[in-house]
């Protein structure tokens, strides 16, 4: 698939926008702040711009959770990422500000992991429930890397265009910034398409819409 | 009153049993940071209450806490994690299990607690 219709498009920002108002919902309840998000972009691209343009900021180092999925014949990557300087903040909002400083080193890893689990499995969940279907994950996994190998691993993968969402987050009174990504081989999303618009339009005449 | 902990995560592990403690400070915690510490444990002492994450490495949540039930028939087993899919909850509570979506809260652990009550 190299075009998604208006319809398409709307459909997925607002299946996303779900999921990642639960997901949100969860960091909230594990943080206790409020968290911020941003519409839902949904774009398809190919595997070398999300490489090099999928937004990142200007950190030199980057904290990444990923989970892989499978369902609805597809395989999709979910990941977390957001500086390493908010890394060790996330961390300490998790495991709260009494934790001593030997203790947060050791712990700061295990906590991001967490929190990724957490996240990334409420948005996918969501979806998953959504759309009454079962997605099998893998155990998350933690990478921190420069920027431009956030990605790198994309140039691993057949397809020529991927479709991917992205939701920014922001937990307010911590000045914690990240980015929620959902990637998708855009050959196999058509099942997912219209498992998604049956969902969210029941019977409704799609051809109308 | 015995409780088992099985979670892959460490800081998991410490909230889960910070919340039990705040429930009650004299509870007897054992953590398992997978399936197999999970058995060996079962196989050694009896416990009240067990938590198991769902998505591990090695033995999954479902197939531990089948396993828990056998060897721990008078246990509260609950299932507590992230994975909020309807379809992994209806396999949880088919087998006969308590269903918990992360994250944890002390209200969700007191939940799990007052369990015991019911029993």
């Amino acid at each position: 698939m190299s075009y998604l219709s208006d319809i398409e498009i709307d459909s997925l920002r607002e299946v996303f926008n779900i999921s990642m108002g639960k997901a949100a919902a969860s960091l909230s309840s594990t943080v206790g702040e409020e968290v911020e998000l941003t519409i839902p972009e949904v774009l398809l691209i190919t595997p070398q711009e999300a490489i090099e343009h999928l937004p990142l900021g200007q950190s030199r180092e980057i904290c990444s959770v990923s989970q892989f999925y499978k369902g609805v014949g597809m395989e999709m990557e979910a990941k977390l990422i957001f500086s390493e300087e908010n890394s060790l903040e996330l961390a300490r909002a998790f495991i709260g500000k009494d934790t001593s400083i030997e203790d947060m080193a050791q712990l700061e890893q295990d906590s991001i992991l967490e929190i990724g689990n957490i996240l990334i499995n409420n948005f996918m969940g969501s979806i998953a429930n959504l759309l009454n279907v079962e997605f099998e994950g893998s155990l998350p996994f933690l990478n921190i890397s420069p920027p431009q190998d956030t990605f790198s691993h994309l140039k691993q993968v057949s397809p020529k265009t991927i479709m991917a969402a992205l939701v920014h987050f922001t937990i307010v009174s911590k000045n914690i910034t990240g980015l929620i990504v959902l990637l998708i081989d855009s050959r196999l999303i058509d099942e997912f398409l219209n498992k998604l618009l049956k969902a969210l339009l029941g019977t409704h005449d799609q051809s109308n819409t | 009153m015995n409780v088992l902990i099985v979670d892959d995560s460490k800081v998991a592990r410490i909230a889960i049993t910070d919340f039990f403690k705040q429930i009650n400070p004299d509870l007897k915690i054992t953590e398992a940071e997978d399936g197999y510490a999970a058995i060996e444990e079962a196989e050694k002492q009896n416990f009240d209450i067990i938590t198991i994450d769902y998505n591990m490495p090695g033995i999954n949540g479902l197939e531990i806490a089948s396993k828990m039930s056998e060897l721990q028939k008078h246990a509260v087993i609950a299932v507590l994690t992230a994975n909020i899919q309807k379809k992994v909850q209806e396999k949880v509570e088919g087998k006969g299990f308590h269903f918990f979506s992360k994250p944890v809260t002390l209200e969700l652990i007191q939940k799990v607690f007052d369990l015991t009550k019911k029993q």
